[in-house]
């Protein structure tokens, strides 16, 4: 990967440009925010715990939902996988309802289970169960035939087979789901604060500084979000190398 | 190169595998035995519920019974509200994907056919892409206040970056050895776009657009939840802020019906665009 400096042109320019049309004020300084004040602000967020608090919320709920979402989505993958019934029982609901866009559950989930914590994370585990549950179920419906007749030769029993032939021939596609999973559980994540926004989170910061109309916050907790987005996908493609 | 980014937006295209999945799915409508299976999950849900609001084990308010739920589906489709409602928001996805596919066709194909552009656009775009739709919200809202813009620049913003990818990477889909068969059979520059650099990105370009449409779908259904006064969100959001579940519960199956069947006309749309992979 060399370094190639025309990367930094266009950034350059336009940070400039922005630097330029606001010091001779010809922007709205409250919808285009000066740089200054942004790094003043940043300076200041980045010293004072609330910024801190909402980014460490946000963690802890992406990965709260994250767990409980991907788990089900396994255990549901797996069944679904290795059981023809239970496919033609179950697919259809779950395609049925894989098709709502996601965040359209948020006015049932805020109905039933109130605009606390339970909700959020529901809303962040359904985010994740759909990729992990889909791709859980490709690969273990993928399993080769010859793998499971050496099962049966050996007389596995159910679980047997599940644990050592179908779960480690599925293995690359369970991954493909888990990081797709983890992809989505971060939209969802933001979603969820910023609609429901109660309590702490970067999505709930960054609903309560547009009513403040703080332009210099928005942009701020943006860029926050692209670069927890990033980190995010850094861990992601890790664990593609380790395996 | 900058490739520092481009690894982690990837091109996405539908593999083979899920088009048997859904040649599978679809005989499943004329197997009558799979038709009864697919509907007893839904059905048990179904008792379970009117068992629940018969026992009054959640409050009526929040879980309405399954006969409320269809009575006002019907009067919602009979008096055209729903049709109103969701003919605002199909305008809105139309538009902003018209916009924002447009932008990702013409930025992908400078990107793809130039290196030189696509080392001084490629990393600023794909780095800005980085921030999720959503995050784009409160930004939008500020600048563009909550009118039509919003929504447009929203859905615009969704649809982009897919169609941004798959066009510059369909513009180098075409292996080398094709390009040097075209020069053994010496086509001139036409018959080139025609047989080898387009059959080779349309499907990608296809499979682009159709995870435009369904990132606009879903950025749409929240903008419309937190900034609108119609549309199908608006719909569910205030019948919501309400009390009136019944409509919430309408709403919900009513955008993944339409969800639903906006990806399955791009898919239609897919297969026809790449029959060779269709039959593959």
């Amino acid at each position: 990967m060399r370094f190639d400096a025309r990367a930094f042109v266009v950034p350059i320019v336009l940070i400039a440009l922005w630097a330029i049309a606001s010091s001779l004020h010809l922007v709205d300084p409250h919808v285009i925010v000066p740089p200054a004040t942004v790094a003043a602000t940043l300076v200041q967020m980045l010293g004072g715990a609330d910024y801190w608090t909402a980014v460490g919320s946000s963690l802890a709920r992406v990965c709260g939902g994250f767990v409980l979402g991907g788990a089900v989505g396994l255990v549901a993958g797996v069944v679904l996988g290795i059981s023809r019934i239970a496919e033609r029982i179950g697919a259809p609901t779950l395609n049925g309802a894989r098709s709502v866009a996601l965040f359209a559950w948020i006015p049932l989930l805020t109905a039933w289970f109130g605009d606390g914590e339970i909700a959020k994370v529901a809303l962040i585990a359904l985010a994740a169960f759909f990729p992990v549950a889909l791709n859980t179920e490709r690969g273990c419906r993928q399993v080769p035939a010859a793998l499971l007749e050496v099962g049966r030769v050996l007389e596995f029993d159910r679980w047997t087979t599940v644990r050592r032939i179908v779960l480690p021939a599925a293995s690359r596609s369970i991954i493909t789901g888990l990081q797709l999973g983890l992809t989505t559980a971060w939209i969802g994540t933001i979603g969820a604060e910023y609609l429901i926004d109660q309590g702490t989170g970067i999505g709930i910061a960054l609903s309560s500084a547009r009513i403040d109309n703080r332009m210099d916050m928005i942009l701020i907790y943006m860029l926050t979000l692209a670069l927890m987005g990033l980190a995010l996908n850094l861990v992601v493609r890790r664990s593609v190398v380790d395996d | 190169m900058a490739t520092r980014f481009a690894s982690f937006v990837k091109p996405i295209a539908t593999w083979p595998a899920a088009r048997s999945a859904n040649r599978a799915a679809f005989r499943w409508w004329i197997d009558p035995r799979a038709i009864a299976l697919g509907l007893l999950l839904p059905a048990t849900i179904v008792v379970v519920w009117s068992i629940a609001v018969r026992l009054e084990i959640m409050r009526p308010q929040i879980l309405p019974s399954p006969l409320t739920v269809l009575g006002t589906a019907r009067d919602l489709f009979v008096g055209g509200d729903l049709f109103a409602a969701l003919g605002i928001s199909l305008q809105r996805v139309i538009l902003g994907l018209a916009a924002g596919s447009l932008l990702g066709i013409v930025i992908g194909i400078a990107t793809g056919r130039s290196r030189a552009i696509d080392a001084y656009l490629g990393p600023t775009i794909r780095g800005v892409c980085q921030i999720p739709t959503i995050a784009w919200l409160p930004f939008f809202m500020i600048v563009f206040g909550i009118g039509e813009g919003l929504k447009l620049a929203l859905i615009a913003k969704a649809s982009f970056l897919p169609l941004f990818v798959n066009t510059s990477a369909a513009m180098r889909a075409a292996p080398e050895r094709f390009h040097e068969v075209a020069d053994v059979l010496e086509l001139d520059r036409w018959q080139r776009l025609r047989l080898v650099v387009l059959p080779a990105a349309l499907p990608l370009v296809a499979s682009g657009f159709r995870l435009g449409l369904s990132n606009a779908w879903h950025v749409l259904i929240v903008a419309e939840m937190v900034a609108a006064a119609a549309g199908i969100g608006h719909l569910m959001a205030w019948s919501r802020t309400l009390f009136q579940l019944d409509v919430v519960f309408v709403t919900i199956v009513v955008i993944g019906i339409t969800g639903w069947t906006m990806d399955a006309i791009m898919r239609w749309v897919e297969g026809r665009l790449s029959p060779w992979t269709a039959n593959a």
